[in-house]
């Protein structure tokens, strides 16, 4: 893993600022191949919609502005601007719980002028674990229980919002990265096998009690795909017809008809890997899924390499929400969780997580110091 | 963060060690995971690829089943008479329309629904699955086409589509003669060869289109398509298509020319008329009125309509050639004539003394001639058979009925003539009209054969009845001094017919005593003689002759009847027949045949309520005949 040296002279040409951007050029390589792969069958599922792809292209050159700008920031502005990350987050997210748009009976999208409509569960993803990180740098490891209970109020407040939408899915997905925070920042192994015990009570009064009907729908037809072929079950049954079919090399770009034909139910957004499965086969989403495990690798390797607690946690944060959601999706579309609706990072189209993923990374990139 | 780094100096390394040593955890359990992935990745793609493969397949290919195109049908002389046309249709896919109620005030304000409609579709919607389309209106016009194309964004749901319909070219003037098709009725569904039928929507209802339905239907294509989620066709397979098989063509006896004057001459009078050919036993035309237009029923009519033509009383769907029964009256009075020379009761020189009235003895019961007044009890005089038939005598035919057995005269009229039976090759409507006999009445009533039956069975009234269909073949049998033949409708088709076990019955020739052709053939003329003897004198002439006689270019044997609809309440009271109500009238019936030598035509004609045979039923019956034997006079007489 080698850098890209460090420029000596300053205050030079603007090219020279160029050269002396703050990327890591391996965690690049490892984006820039996922979006690649995603663009090119994208381009061929969407090929009925040109419009729809270039708002996906855009929203991409976004990100990657972002990820540019946001690698650029020093670290102690993060530091300093965090707890108000985490404020504005929980606003948006109450602002979202009650005056948001619906959709699929889950009120989770904001949509202001000028701004491509958004879930604000997205930014999360990014400003949950740099408030983590903020609350817990100073914080000696192990961990004291009061620090602990504060961090589960810090995760539970937007947490709880998230899960009043309701969202299952990213409702466990950021619990379950926060929780890595939290166990990174030094918990006693003790207390992580008591949590464990307890969340197996735990998951026993969700199911009885907290889950509602369409969540515990989805869950069943997990369990039992066939049991409704033509309604929720449709779409585990065809998506694991699209990667079936595909077979170790695939039918060929353009060539999946489970997706072209539209058997395949959002083949360009959740299910985006069935596509890619279909019709680039084995080998296309194990080279995926290689890539993905590729940013992640490099991704906890700068993590480990900050010279800060708040950096190496707030990455750390980060990147395990952006593998567990990759996880999740891949996990979901091959039939292996229930559809819990999630999103491919990188791949999927659909709003504004490619964003804030790409923005995400360049806070890792950020934090890696210098 | 300087300070973060600097107050924790102490203890940093052992914070950095467990943390590296906690993410190389983390990275190791997201590896292990995603070594699950790649196995069930290996499972699915690789080891199931096959079996996904299939499933993939069978999910984008169908199998659409095309409806063969049904056969054509011909008249004699090779016109069509029914063929098949496209059409388009307005329909709705239910679960594709948020409120019904609002897509139809939108779609009434474009195109004329009928209101009465939307009750029936609610029912529609309910019983049938949401992505089926229903059908709205059929038949839609080019102008409403395009007011539909121009309001498509508003009209979401809504649907034009294809259908092939049958196609009548003459309309209702053949409906009767052919039938038609009807729309295929859940009740319909289990009788029929599912697979050969899953992509037909008609099945013939009535007539030929009925008799040869698996002839004509043909069988079913198929091809595969490639569909999309929504089973919308995208594309075809062409390797893939197997085309169906157009139903056999039919060439039918029916001769359009003899059919279209036939229902000319019948004009707006319910009744029928039946034209046989009595060489073939081919029916050359076959009217009942009033009709209706199947197009209209196949294309436009919705329910409503449907069922107010369906209840009216002059009932324009039923058929009165084959269906209709009417008590023959005095055009049986050869069939007597016959049965009783055959059975030797009586001689063509034996002479009755008609006084116009007729009692049996010991009864006070007095049976009447036709031409009494209020001054006159009628008759005829001194009749002999001959004399019987052209002046019609009733007095006549009472004493040879009262000298028949009822039985006697049965056997007769249903072996010579079959009478009381159904005797059609190729029609399934047909009734068997009523010929009554000792056990029938027995049977029926639960009384037994009088004497008074007999007498008024002399003269066809009473409780005998015969289809008009039933009325040409006797006149047919009569033609053929003495030969019946099989009615039927098939003349030819273009290939073998699954309907077709047996050749029909063809003109036979029975075993009988050499007197008997003598008397077929004195039958004959004296029939002729009620068309052709005239100038003789008041109360001399054929009945027929000064309504149809007296200009004829050829030679035609006839008999008129005059059916009574209702018998006289009380004796001696008598209403004229022009006072009563219309639905009270007697029925003017006739038979002929023409040429006199070597017959080319049998007709019979009935007219309901029409008053009287000769004058009413005999000019029709001759401008049916001139059709035949004459088409430039009538095309003269009409021009």
């Amino acid at each position: 893993m080698t850098e890209i040296p460090h420029p000596v002279i300053r205050n030079t040409r603007w090219i020279n600022r160029i050269y002396s951007a703050h990327v890591d050029p391996w965690l690049v390589l490892g984006i820039v191949l996922v979006l690649a792969l995603g663009l090119t069958v994208m381009s061929g599922t969407l090929g009925h919609a040109p419009s729809m792809l270039l708002r996906h292209v855009f929203l991409i050159f976004v990100g990657v502005t972002a990820l540019i700008v946001m690698a650029q920031i020093p670290e102690h502005t993060y530091v300093g601007l965090a707890p108000f990350a985490y404020l504005g987050s929980v606003a948006l997210l109450v602002y979202a719980l009650f005056f948001g748009d619906e959709a699929k009976g889950a009120m989770r999208w904001i949509d202001w002028p000028l701004v491509p409509r958004f879930q604000p569960s997205e930014i999360l993803k990014v400003t949950l674990p740099l408030s983590l990180a903020w609350y817990l740098h100073d914080k000696p490891a192990p961990l004291r229980i009061s620090d602990l209970v504060v961090c589960l109020v810090i995760i539970g407040i937007p947490v709880g919002c998230v899960f009043a939408q309701p969202d299952f899915g990213t409702t466990v997905l950021v619990t379950t990265a926060c929780l890595c925070v939290v166990f990174l920042a030094g918990l006693r192994w003790r207390w992580i096998l008591a949590a464990m015990g307890l969340s197996v009570v735990g998951f026993i009064v969700a199911w009885r009690v907290l889950l509602n009907e369409y969540q515990i729908q989805r869950i069943m037809t997990f369990l039992d795909p066939d049991r409704n072929p033509l309604g929720a079950g449709w779409n585990i049954i065809q998506s694991k017809i699209a990667l079936g079919s595909g077979g170790a090399t695939g039918k060929g770009l353009g060539e999946g008809t489970q997706s072209q034909l539209s058997f395949l139910p959002e083949g360009h957004t959740d299910f985006m890997l069935a596509v890619i499965g279909e019709e680039l086969g084995f080998v296309g989403v194990a080279s995926l899924l290689t890539f993905f495990f590729f940013i992640f690798a490099r991704g906890m390797t700068m993590s480990r390499n900050s010279p800060t607690r708040f950096g190496r946690l707030a990455s750390a944060g980060f990147l395990m929400m952006f593998f567990g959601y990759m996880l999740t999706n891949v996990m979901m579309v091959s039939g292996l969780l229930p559809v819990v609706g999630v999103p491919l990072p990188l791949v999927s189209y659909g709003g504004t997580s490619v964003i804030t993923i790409l923005a995400g990374f360049g806070v890792v990139t950020a934090l890696r110091g210098r | 963060m300087i300070d973060s780094v600097s107050s924790s100096k102490n203890n940093n390394t052992g914070e950095l060690r467990s943390f590296g040593d906690r993410v190389l955890i983390l990275v190791v359990l997201g590896f292990l995971l995603l070594l699950i992935v790649l196995g069930r990745l290996v499972y699915l793609q690789i080891y199931n690829h096959e079996a996904y493969q299939t499933q993939s397949l069978n999910n984008r290919i169908q199998i659409q089943a095309i409806a063969p195109p049904r056969g054509l049908i011909f008249d004699t002389n090779g016109r069509l008479l029914a063929d098949n046309r496209q059409i388009l249709s307005l329909a709705f896919v239910p679960d594709r329309v948020d409120d019904v109620n609002m897509l139809f005030d939108r779609l009434s304000k474009l195109i004329e629904l009928n209101p009465g409609e939307l009750r029936a579709l609610e029912e529609l919607v309910r019983g049938r699955p949401k992505h089926d389309p229903i059908v709205l209106k059929r038949d839609l016009t080019d102008e409403e086409q395009a007011q539909l194309a121009v309001n498509r964004h508003d009209l979401g749901g809504v649907v034009v589509t294809y259908e092939t319909i049958r196609h009548y070219l003459y309309g209702e003037k053949f409906v009767h003669a052919i039938g038609t098709v009807r729309r295929i009725a859940k009740e319909d569904l289990d009788s029929l060869d599912r697979v050969n039928y899953r992509a037909t929507q008609f099945i013939g209802g009535t007539g030929v289109e009925r008799f040869y339905e698996s002839s004509l239907h043909g069988s079913v294509g198929s091809r595969s398509v490639e569909v999309d989620a929504s089973g919308r066709p995208t594309r075809e397979q062409p390797e893939d298509l197997t085309p169906p098989i157009r139903g056999a063509s039919l060439t039918l006896y029916i001769d359009s020319a003899l059919q279209l004057a036939a229902d000319a001459a019948l004009g707006d009078r319910r009744g029928a008329i039946v034209a046989i050919d009595p060489k073939t036993g081919g029916i050359l035309a076959m009217v009942s009125k009033p009709a209706y237009d199947p197009n209209r029923v196949l294309s436009g009519m919705n329910v409503d309509e449907f069922n107010a033509m369906y209840a009216l009383r002059d009932k324009p769907m039923f058929n009165r050639a084959v269906q209709g029964t009417y008590a023959p009256g005095s055009t049986f009075k050869p069939v007597v004539g016959m049965a009783a020379l055959s059975e030797k009761v009586t001689t063509w020189d034996e002479v009755v003394v008609d006084g116009g009235n007729f009692r049996l003895p010991g009864s006070r019961q007095v049976y009447r001639s036709w031409n009494r007044t209020s001054t006159s009890p009628g008759g005829h005089g001194r009749v002999d058979m001959h004399r019987a038939i052209y002046r019609s005598s009733n007095v006549y035919f009472y004493t040879i009925g009262s000298q028949l057995d009822v039985d006697v005269l049965g056997v007769f009229a249903s072996q010579r003539f079959g009478i009381g039976r159904r005797t059609t090759y190729d029609l399934h409507e047909t009734t068997t009209g009523v010929l009554p006999s000792r056990e029938w009445k027995e049977s029926t009533y639960g009384e037994p054969w009088y004497p008074g039956d007999s007498v008024i069975l002399g003269i066809g009234q009473g409780y005998l009845s015969l289809t008009p269909l039933q009325l040409a073949t006797v006149a047919t049998v009569f033609a053929n001094r003495g030969a019946w033949v099989q009615p039927r409708m098939l003349k030819r088709s273009d290939r073998y017919l699954v309907e077709v076990e047996e050749a029909p019955v063809a003109r036979s020739a029975m075993l009988e005593p050499a007197e008997m052709a003598e008397h077929w053939e004195r039958m004959a003329l004296a029939m002729s003689a009620v068309v052709h003897r005239g100038n003789q004198g008041y109360d001399q002439n054929g009945t027929a002759w000064a309504y149809i006689g007296i200009d004829i270019p050829y030679t035609m044997a006839g008999k008129s009847g005059t059916a009574q609809v209702i018998e006289s309440t009380r004796e001696g009271e008598e209403i004229d027949d022009e006072d009563r109500d219309e639905y009270e009238r007697n029925h003017a019936l006739f038979i002929a045949f023409a040429p006199l030598m070597d017959p080319e035509i049998a007709v019979a004609v009935v007219i309901e309520n029409g008053g009287g045979g000769s004058k009413e039923a005999g000019p029709v019956a001759r401008a049916v005949i001139d059709a035949k034997l004459h088409p430039s006079s009538v095309v003269a007489q009409r021009d």
